[in-house]
């Protein structure tokens, strides 16, 4: 399943679903009591649109399902 | 078996969440907890597309999600369907309205009904019938057209029908056809598709 990227050099959007989990600290709590997943995304592949391997917070990910 | 409780988290994070456990090791079953309708069909359709058959149980307000790793030999449905169909022509029809054609509403309410009725004609070659924008209407509690629809997707046409186009309307709960889905799919079956013919 394929998620959806952006591009942060092309400021553009690609999907791929070559890429895995690092620094997965868990579900964090803050002082309101909303919760957030404290992880990173890295990708497996290089972005197709400049070549890098980008690094995302989890927080910046865009949900590939919700219409 | 592995559990993640991921109840206040908005998606992505329970899609990711579900990720990070099976990518861990291989794991042959894993348990998901969410609260909401939406993480749990994202976390089924995500388990899903990793070979991982799910099944679904309301506690209260949560959702527990069992997703356990099918055998190899077992294919998700959608690679069954696509090779059962390979000596076929894959076409989508897309129904962006609930009328065919401009002009006379009345008429173009007759004609789509017409139009959906003869679609089982195409045989096997109808691969995906995609609802979005008023089209949804016809895939709700009262549609005319609902029987039909109901036949072809027990026949195992997909139907698609959009959440966004769903939420605007405020019909997501009326919904009686089809799954509930979203742009990326949309796009990806009309890149799968031989031929997208648009109503």
């Amino acid at each position: 399943m394929e998620f959806i990227f952006v591009c942060p050099n092309k400021n553009d959007i690609f999907q791929t679903k070559h890429f895995h989990i690092i620094n997965n600290k868990g579900i964090q709590i803050d002082m309101n009591g909303n919760k957030s997943l404290e992880a990173r995304i890295k990708l497996d592949t290089p972005c197709p649109l400049c070549g890098n391997y980008h690094e995302y917070h989890a927080n910046e990910m865009m949900c590939p399902f919700s219409g | 078996m592995k559990e993640i409780d991921t109840r206040g988290l908005t998606c992505p994070a329970p899609v990711l969440q579900t990720k990070a456990a099976i990518d861990e090791k291989n794991v042959a079953a894993v348990r998901v907890i969410v609260d909401n309708e939406a993480a749990k069909q994202n976390v089924c359709r995500f388990l899903e597309s990793n070979h991982y058959q799910t099944d679904v149980k309301e506690n209260h307000d949560d959702f527990v999600i069992t997703g356990k790793l099918m055998n190899s030999s077992l294919q998700p449905k959608e690679k069954d369907d696509l090779s059962k169909k390979s000596d076929t022509n894959k076409i989508m029809v897309m129904c962006a309205t609930d009328r065919m054609g401009f002009g006379d509403d009345a008429l173009g309410l007759k004609l789509m009904i017409s139009f959906i009725h003869t679609l089982k004609e195409m045989g096997p070659d109808l691969w995906r019938l995609v609802f979005v924008n008023n089209g949804v209407k016809l895939a709700i509690e009262g549609s005319e057209v609902l029987p039909i629809l109901q036949e072809l997707a027990s026949d195992g046409i997909h139907i698609l029908v959009c959440g966004t186009c769903l939420t605007h309307f405020d019909l997501l709960d009326k919904k009686r056809v089809g799954e509930t889905t979203n742009m990326l799919d949309i796009v990806t079956a009309m890149q799968l598709a031989d031929k997208v013919i648009n109503i």
